[in-house]
């Protein structure tokens, strides 16, 4: 059993600093070690490349990748601007909050940071540029509110873990994320505020509520794709995947025949890089079922499961250490790979700690969240540093009070499970009785468990 | 002879690319198809789940050998990236060599065998009645291509000076 | 490895065991149970490692897992089965069994054990078979006494040919939607109701929605428990009968359990305010009788014949 662990994790991570593609460093880590313990690898890695991505759940992700395209192209990021400069605008750095809001009004559009960071950012940055905003604070704000969309549904990443925790419902995910969600926004926002008190960063003009009513009109078929969305799966018209069709349509709908900001002619470049996006993520998920089959088979979770429980018995700390692993993961890997892989490995442990999945699901997608901003391997890092024309070098010493202000968010997310928990229950999503059932941090903090439901 | 193979390879790409073109466009029509029988006909198309599956299966192995082309996969280049350009020529070259050992001996030998297997033990799939084999089949013509384009970039690396390589930077939209 | 190196040879053999159902269902406590035997029999030269919950796959991946060899057991239902070998779509057929004494004579008769040695050419060897009860339809908001209740309601089925066409010939309107995703789907009324025995309904919450349950008794579709024909002709004879007889008995001790499971679940649902309905299942019977007589597969329609003669 160790010799089989040995040879996994030496061959993948031998592969993964050559820059071998990750899909192709799990594939063949798998293929080496399947070859170690008996059956024929070609065959058993290639079935799991094809059956591991045979799966209806997981179709919502190309959909949410091509709405996201269209509304991205379809003029939607600069109404969203204009709708969320009337709300916040007025503030000291009243800007800075206007970015914020349209990344999390942006993420629960779309199911993917990135684009949040490439659409928002292209017109955020120059505007707060122009306004004597910090260069280097605009890409750190910009770069880091993003990645709450990956919290508020839609998201992809949340299908992923379903997935890959095994069924986990993808609606009962999508609401657990809205309040962690929101509550990240709100910690960047008060790091914001610091950062605009200090540096006596500029008001904008205050908006009548004509002025909002008349933004919010402006906006609001972009906005209306929450509520056919998230409304859809709500009220039962439709499954999560169906939902993220529908979007499509949608979309292809708004920005084609009714803004009329993309031609039909570049719908076929878009399908194709909705495509060739989706393939990439696929590819990971279809060599990761290869990779947790025959970990599952030599049972490595179940040994790491063991090491990690053997190391206290408080769940605090425990809760503690994966966090800070999952941490320095999400410094060198993407998100998706570092999902894929460490969710059957950690989960286990969490199980036993009497945590709900869900919940342990949000936490980790939270946590991942950070590593998507943190050099060397960030992929929001990268496109916020091109969107913004600065480096990453100059950029990491104005992140680091954002950093701390995710971290604080990922702590009460992990700490206090009625904020991931409490929304599904209410949307019955998930079942009292089940949520119930999961003991985590309900006998250690009872009285903090209280004032949040209260608050909630 | 070499402009022939350069045509060729420009043609297998082009059709490859209209292959997934399609298939995106009909993956949204599959199920927005099966949302409109359920609420308009009052009874779903049994077909449009199974379908939406199998498409993405040709989707991901398809897209997955366009993406080889496109050196579109995620990777961690930071350790390659701090070394000496001829140490980073010599060893993209042998990460292509290593893709294509990954194509021909999962996507190619792997593939072709799950499907004579799947063919050999007349496996069906449930709601179209296909032969399970014939879905299997996007693994070895995924393959093909994957050590197609990857020797094009082999091909590539190799007639360009060290101190001229790049490393692209892959960003997976996904997140 | 420590075991592999020991100088007698006579190494401890493991055989590994995928299933997708969770650790505390019937069928899983039996597959501990034979696991018992077998080490008891085999002196603790053979054990079983059991990997629960689709860990290792979906039933069909283990399906083919076995057949090319890179898994040695599995548990799979008879619906599952149909794509690998179409008679075993028999089973699936509505009120084929009168009763659940015919059920088990049939199971435990010549046909049961031909079935079971149906998959030999395709690498499956059926080992035993599992109790997995009757299914029938429960519903959110109507009770269902006739078929005409159905009309115009939707049903959630597993992706099955035979099932589909089973809840259309009824006159209910079935819906595929996917396991996990059911609870949510009732809850919010995705579908009007669904079809599962007793057990299922219990342990899955279902009874939190839907509080009306009809004893009409569709189907009853047996779980057959595989080997794959590569590991079971490796074996030696003595190691063979180990095997089988361990199976055997853990087939025997499920169909125990399941009775007391379904008991259980019953006064649970009761508790919870599920109404239950004892239904004319004639009345249903007659709405799908044709499937039972227009069969187009030759080997199906006899196994059908012969089984409607079983006493
Ligand atoms: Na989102
Ligand atoms: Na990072």
């Amino acid at each position: 059993m160790g010799t089989v662990a040995l040879i996994l994790v030496a061959v993948f991570v031998l592969l993964l600093v050559l820059d071998v593609p990750i899909a192709v460093a799990i594939a063949l880590a798998t293929f080496v070690t399947v070859m170690a313990e008996g059956p024929d690898p070609s065959i058993v890695v290639a079935a799991n490349m094809a059956n591991g991505v045979n799966s209806f759940a997981l179709l919502a992700i190309p959909f949410f990748i091509l709405s996201g395209h269209l509304m991205g192209k379809g003029g939607m990021a600069s109404r969203l601007i204009d709708f969320a400069a009337t709300l916040v605008g007025f503030l000291p750095g009243g800007l800075a909050y206007v970015n914020t809001l349209t990344c999390m009004l942006f993420g629960s559009i779309s199911g993917s940071a990135a684009a949040a960071v490439s659409s928002v950012g292209g017109f955020m940055i120059p505007e707060m540029n122009r306004k004597g905003y910090n260069r280097e604070f605009n890409v750190a704000v910009t770069t880091t509110a993003a990645t709450t969309g990956l919290l508020i549904p839609p998201s992809n990443i949340m299908i992923v873990y379903s997935v890959a925790a095994g069924s986990v419902s993808i609606a009962a995910m999508f609401m657990a994320g809205v309040i962690p969600g929101l509550l990240t926004g709100l910690f960047i926002m008060l790091v914001c505020g610091a950062f605009a008190i200090k540096n006596n960063y500029p008001r904008e003009p205050r908006s009548s509520f004509k002025q909002i009513l008349l933004s919010f009109k402006r906006a609001f078929l972009s906005l209306f794709l929450i509520l056919v969305v998230i409304g859809g799966i709500l009220i039962g018209i439709f499954t999560a995947t169906e939902a993220a069709a529908i979007a499509v349509v949608y979309a292809f709908l708004l920005s084609v025949v009714f803004y009329r900001e993309i031609k039909l002619k570049e719908i076929p470049d878009l399908l194709l890089q909705t495509g060739i996006t989706t393939a990439v993520v696929m590819l990971l998920i279809g060599a990761s079922s290869g990779m947790s089959w025959i970990m599952t088979m030599a049972n490595i979770p179940q040994t790491v499961s063991d090491a990690l429980l053997g190391l206290s018995d408080n769940p605090i700390v425990i809760l503690l250490t994966i966090n800070v692993l999952l941490l320095c993961v999400g410094t060198f890997m993407d998100m998706t790979p570092a999902v894929l892989i460490f969710t059957p490995i950690f989960w286990p442990v969490a199980d036993s700690l009497g945590m709900h999945q869900v919940h342990f699901g949000i936490m980790m997608i939270a946590n991942l969240c950070i590593g998507l901003c943190t050099p060397p391997v960030g992929t929001c890092l990268f496109i916020g540093c091109g969107v913004g024309k600065t480096s990453i070098a100059k950029v990491t010493k104005t992140m680091l009070p954002f950093f701390a202000a995710m971290i604080a968010a990922l702590m009460v997310i992990t700490y206090v499970p009625v904020v991931s928990l409490w929304l599904p229950v209410q949307t019955k999503q998930l079942k009292q009785a089940d949520v119930e059932a999961s003991t985590f941090m309900r006998s250690t903090s009872k009285s903090e468990l209280e004032s949040t439901d209260a608050a909630g | 002879m070499r402009t022939g193979l350069i045509r060729f390879m420009k043609w297998m790409t082009s059709a490859l690319n209209a292959i997934l073109i399609i298939a995106v466009a009909l993956l949204v029509i599959d199920v927005v198809w099966g949302v409109f029988t359920r609420y308009v006909m009052g009874e779903q198309a049994k077909w449009t789940e199974e379908l939406a599956r199998f498409l993405l299966v040709w989707v991901t192995l398809l897209g997955g050998a366009v993406a080889f082309g496109t050196k579109g996969h995620l990777g961690v280049d930071y350790f390659v990236g701090k070394l000496h350009p001829d140490a980073r020529k010599l060893i993209a070259i042998v990460v292509h060599l290593i893709v294509i050992f990954f194509a021909v001996a999962i996507f190619l030998y792997g593939g072709t065998r799950v499907v004579f297997d799947a063919l050999a033990m007349e496996q069906t799939t449930p709601a179209l009645g296909w032969k399970m084999g014939h879905v299997y089949l996007a693994l070895p013509i995924a393959g093909f291509f994957m050590v197609l384009f990857t020797i094009e970039n082999l091909i590539e690396s190799l007639a360009t000076p060290a101190d001229e390589m790049h490393e692209a930077d892959s960003a997976g939209e996904l997140d | 490895r420590a075991q592999k190196a020991s100088a007698s040879g006579s190494h401890q053999m493991v055989l590994k065991l995928g299933h997708g159902l969770d650790t505390g269902h019937p069928v899983h406590k039996s597959m501990e149970f034979m696991k018992r035997r077998l080490e008891e029999l085999s002196g603790g030269t053979v054990t079983m490692n059991i990997y629960p919950s689709s860990v290792l796959g979906s039933e069909t991946q283990c399906i083919e897992q076995l057949q090319n060899g890179s898994l040695t057991m599995t548990k799979t239902s008879a619906a599952a089965m149909e794509n690998f070998i179409p008679s075993m779509s028999a089973f699936g057929l509505p009120y084929l069994f009168r009763d659940s004494e015919h059920y088990w004579a049939v199971l435990n008769g010549e046909i049961g054990r031909e079935m079971l040695s149906e998959g030999e050419k395709k690498f499956l060897h059926g080992l035993c078979y599992y109790d997995a009860g009757s299914r029938n339809f429960y519903t959110k908001d109507t009770p269902i006494h006739t078929p005409d209740d159905l009309k115009g309601l939707k049903i959630r089925v597993m992706s099955s040919a035979t099932a589909i066409e089973m809840v259309k010939a009824m006159g209910g309107a079935p819906t595929p939607i996917p396991w996990g995703e059911l609870y949510s789907a009732l809850a919010q009324g995705t579908v009007d109701g669904a079809e599962n025995n007793l057990p299922s309904f219990t342990s899955n919450k279902h009874y939190e929605v839907c509080k009306h349950f009809s004893f009409n008794g569709h189907t009853r579709v047996p779980d057959l428990l595989l080997m794959s024909s590569r590991a079971w002709d490796k074996l030696d004879p003595q190691v063979q009968q180990w095997v089988q007889q361990a199976a055997d008995e853990s087939s025997d001790f499920q169909r125990k359990l399941w009775q007391e499971t379904t008991t259980e679940s019953l006064e649970q649902a009761k508790a919870e305010g599920v109404t239950f309905y004892d239904v004319d299942t004639a009345a249903f019977a007659s709405k799908v009788a044709s499937m039972l007589e227009n069969i187009e597969d030759s080997r199906v329609s006899e196994l059908v014949k012969r089984i409607s003669e079983v006493e």
